[in-house]
């Protein structure tokens, strides 16, 4: 017998087939010059053509080709149409990245790299341009601690491999910019309204407009709460585990709330452009981490990110950009752990984070043949702190006052040598008040042979500077700080290959090799013999993506990708934890009535992954696992009205993600919890009116 | 420790089956949206509602107004259909020319994307002539050119490089410039 997820694949793979037949098909149609349905589109007034939204080969812009990187774009009507709610899910889609929750916060991996209890530190998450990651834990904060409203993003830049060469530290993976909506985006009020499994209730109203004096300006605030599903945890039933803690059969019952508030505004006036973003949310832990006690709500964490960024564009001359950016952040976390039933008392753990940050780049078109960009950033961390301590009795576990600074001066050429050869060349240099200088230089050759192929060959290294958590952290008989770190390096070496087929199809066919030194681990200090961060492991990660890609006239679009990597810890010669060996993913959108209504479909594969190692060596493998999520949306039944409504995980697969073995703290149990389930089959019913 | 086993639901794999012929369905059913190429000869029939020439651009009051294609572009197929409609009052009359040379009687060019080489040379050579030059080409409003149109968030939009038409002696409604992205 054939089994199902074998079948399934089957399925995809005819599917495909059929859509490639027709969509091509209807593509033809559409280039018939017979023009017999210009005779309505001409009777558009420009301000309407300006509306239209559009399907061509040119969609996939020349720049992504030409970018010296690997390049992935989710926009804003593919967010509509397939449902997503946070960027967890965005980047879920994306080839070659998977996600992994820990019902706490949501951490991406990438290229076979997502170690469990590992901030999202590997990555650079910027909006507009402005580096999100903040300035303790270096996190990338993408589910629904995300300052951004997923509403109010334009589109997602997915930029894989090093990006150090322009943008610093944690640029180490990828870079993912997100641009957000602008006031000419939405010309007007919005209100939107969602409903979905689990008690989860979500509101936004927006405003936006471009005036005639050329000033622009988006306002948006949003409030999220969520319930969250009653949650079963053999470890903690009493009928089958001996766990201290085990109580309630297992159950968590009121511990998986998820509530946020968010604002968001961007102003611009002439060549500047000011933006402010503020985000508070408040996540119950249900999952007894940290050795914390089951089924007690009290266990939480509060994220309060906000940050002003004050951006100035001007044309110095015909051929030279200026961009001078002044910005303002700040991050507050604290995490709420309820040691009743082990110790008796409420541990409260807090970091606060305050920066302040200016740089400038020059863009320069030297003739055709060149465009120069140099720039500079100066980045002023005067309030690094964290803090641990028991309420009552109180009691003082850690202190942590620091500042720091970062530096960094960038350089990057690219030059066409002929139409079908360009060299992009870059190099930044970093220096830190922490550890010292780092340089990072990156190369790509993009070639172009073919009218339609593009060849890319990058090389380049980027670095992750040790954080805050890294670096000071300690907890008195249980781990002691390693002021000494030393920067994550890794060195990568990539080739990516493109073609268009037709007018329709894009192939992309990527294999990298990645080797990455002084990975920063749990050691033992020789010293007092307590765990420590230490620069120990080195790893290799090796892989290759395949992609194709359709878009047609008709509305039809598709990617499908599978994605095959290795990761290897060159001490033990093992794969890492959490890195799947295999995976594969289909987006598909269909209108089925035309321009209003949309299927959207999507079927993620994630192959079996480690689990993470417990202190006898040991480990566990969590299944792959077959995902099918399903949004159908109207975006044109009502003119300013937009619905839709998603299934998520439509089959309610059993799956679950790896965690990080962290009950250091308490007394031994033969029974950690080393992975967490997932959701199950959702909803999700949204509706957006525009007036 | 929970083991995430395989399940495998006879059921669900009826529901894949029944997923996909609703797709396949809706696949070949799927009405077919605008192309980005009839979207862009729909605007080219507007630019030419809102451009005034000079006297001498046309003979007579009731010559037609002829919209050329320079080379070869997928937009010149669609510029096609255009063929037979009425702009201020004159008939619309489609040429589609090999070489900037073959341009003559002409007053909105589209210039394909098989002249992006030699696009500075056209702008040269036509400068100065009544003829509206469009194109869709990166910095071809900044290097001399009229009007060029720009994707930007899957939608068409456009530059006016006001100074070229000033020197064709075109005259373009402030509604037109009002409307562009970019004005230089």
């Amino acid at each position: 017998m054939i089994s199902f997820p074998l079948l399934r694949s089957y399925a995809c793979a005819l599917l495909l087939l059929a859509f490639l037949g027709s969509g091509g098909q209807a593509g033809a149609q559409v280039e018939d010059p017979s023009g017999s349905r210009n005779a309505d589109i001409t009777e558009l007034s420009i301000e309407d053509l300006m509306n239209v939204e559009v399907y061509g080969a040119s969609k996939f812009s020349q720049k992504v080709s030409e970018a010296p990187s690997s390049v992935s774009i989710v926009t804003s009507q593919e967010i509509k149409k397939n449902g997503y709610r946070t960027l967890a899910d965005i980047l879920r889609s994306v080839p070659g990245f998977y996600v992994t929750y820990d019902r706490n916060y949501s951490y991406v991996g990438v290229r076979g790299f997502g170690r469990p209890g590992d901030y999202n530190s590997r990555v650079l998450l910027l909006i507009d341009g402005h580096r999100t990651n903040d300035n303790i834990y270096n996190q990338a904060m993408i589910g629904t601690e995300f300052i951004l409203d997923v509403d109010l993003i334009e589109r997602v830049e997915i930029i894989r491999g090093p990006g150090s060469s322009l943008y610093g530290s944690n640029a180490f993976f990828g870079v993912i910019n997100v641009i957000t909506r602008r006031g000419r985006d939405l010309k007007g009020n919005e209100v939107s309204g969602e409903v979905a499994s689990f008690n989860t209730y979500k509101g936004r109203l927006s405003y936006g407009n471009r005036h005639q004096n050329g000033t622009e300006a988006i306002l948006s605030g949003s409030a999220y709460d969520s319930k969250g599903d009653r949650l079963y945890f053999p470890e903690f039933d009493p009928a089958v585990s001996t766990d201290p803690r085990a109580t309630n059969g297992g159950f968590s019952d009121n511990g998986d709330y998820d509530r946020s508030q968010k604002l968001f505004s961007t102003v611009a006036f002439g060549d500047f452009t000011l933006q402010g973003a503020y985000a508070s949310r408040t996540k119950g832990i249900p999952t007894g981490a940290y050795g914390t006690d089951h089924n007690d709500a009290r266990n939480k964490t509060v994220d309060i990110r906000s940050y002003g960024d004050l951006k100035y564009e001007q044309s110095v001359s015909a051929k030279i950009d200026l961009t001078v950016r002044l910005f303002y952040d700040y991050y507050q976390y604290t995490g709420d752990y309820a040691y009743f039933m082990t110790s008796g008392v409420m541990n409260k753990d807090q970091a606060n984070g305050t920066w302040l940050g200016s740089e400038i780049k020059f863009v320069s078109r030297v003739g055709d043949k060149q465009h120069l960009i140099v720039g500079g950033e100066y980045q002023g961390s005067f309030r690094e702190n964290q803090q641990n301590y028991d309420v009552d009795p109180y009691a003082s576990y850690l202190d942590d006052v620091r500042r720091s600074r970062i530096m960094a001066a960038y350089l990057q050429d690219e030059i066409t040598f002929s139409k079908s050869l360009i060299l992009n060349a870059g190099v930044r240099y970093d220096h830190y008040s922490t550890f010292g200088g780092t340089t990072n230089p990156r190369l790509a050759l993009i070639a172009t042979p073919a009218d339609k192929s593009t060849v890319k060959v990058l090389y380049g290294t980027s670095f992750r500077a040790p954080n805050d958590f890294e670096l000071y952290y300690r907890y008195p008989g249980t781990s002691v700080a390693n002021p000494g770190l030393k920067p994550e390096k890794i060195t990568t070496t990539e080739v990516v290959f493109e073609q268009y087929l037709g007018d329709h199809l894009r192939a992309l066919v990527l294999g990298y090799y990645y080797q990455i030194k002084d990975l920063i681990n749990y050691g033992t200090d020789d010293v007092t013999g307590l765990s420590q961060f230490q620069n120990l492991e080195e790893v290799t990660a090796k892989g290759s993506q395949a992609e194709l890609e359709g878009k047609w006239a008709n509305g039809v679009e598709a990617r499908i990708s599978y994605t095959v990597q290795r990761t290897k810890d060159q001490l033990t010669g093992d794969p890492l934890s959490n890195s799947p060996a295999q995976m594969g993913k289909l987006v598909l959108n269909v209108p089925v009535m035309k321009e209003k209504i949309f299927l959207g479909m999507e079927e993620q594969y994630v192959g079996r992954r480690k689990t993470d190692t417990r202190p006898d060596g040991s480990w566990d493998f969590v299944s792959g696992f077959y995902l099918t999520n399903l949004t159908l949306s109207s975006i044109g039944i009502m003119p300013r009205l937009e619905a839709s409504v998603s299934v998520y995980n439509l089959f309610d697969k059993l799956y679950g993600d790896p965690i990080p073995y962290q009950d250091f703290n308490l007394p031994a149990t033969s029974n950690p919890v080393m992975t967490i389930q997932q959701d199950g089959r959702s909803y999700r019913f949204k509706m957006t009116y525009a007036f | 420790m929970r083991s995430f086993t395989k399940i495998v639901h006879g059921r669900s794999a009826t529901l894949v089956l029944s997923v996909l012929l609703v797709l396949c369905a809706a696949v070949s059913a799927a009405a077919e949206a605008l192309s980005e190429e009839q979207v862009k000869a729909a605007f080219l029939y507007n630019f030419a509602k809102f451009v005034a020439w000079p006297a001498g651009a046309f003979a007579g009051p009731h010559d037609p107004i002829v919209f050329g294609v320079l080379g070869k572009d997928p937009v010149g197929d669609a510029v096609q259909g255009l063929s037979g409609r009425t702009v201020q009052g004159r008939a619309v009359v489609v040429m589609r020319y090999q070489r900037v040379l073959d341009v003559k009687v002409c007053h909105v060019l589209f210039i394909g994307r098989s002249e992006q080489d030699r696009i500075e040379d056209d702008i040269q050579t036509l400068s100065g002539t009544p003829i509206l030059l469009v194109a869709d080409s990166e910095q071809f409003a900044r290097r001399g050119g009229m009007i060029n149109f720009v994707l930007e968030r899957n939608r068409v939009g456009f530059e006016i490089n006001l100074e070229s038409m000033k020197r064709s002696k075109l005259v373009v409604n402030a509604q037109l410039l009002k409307l562009a992205r970019t004005v230089y």
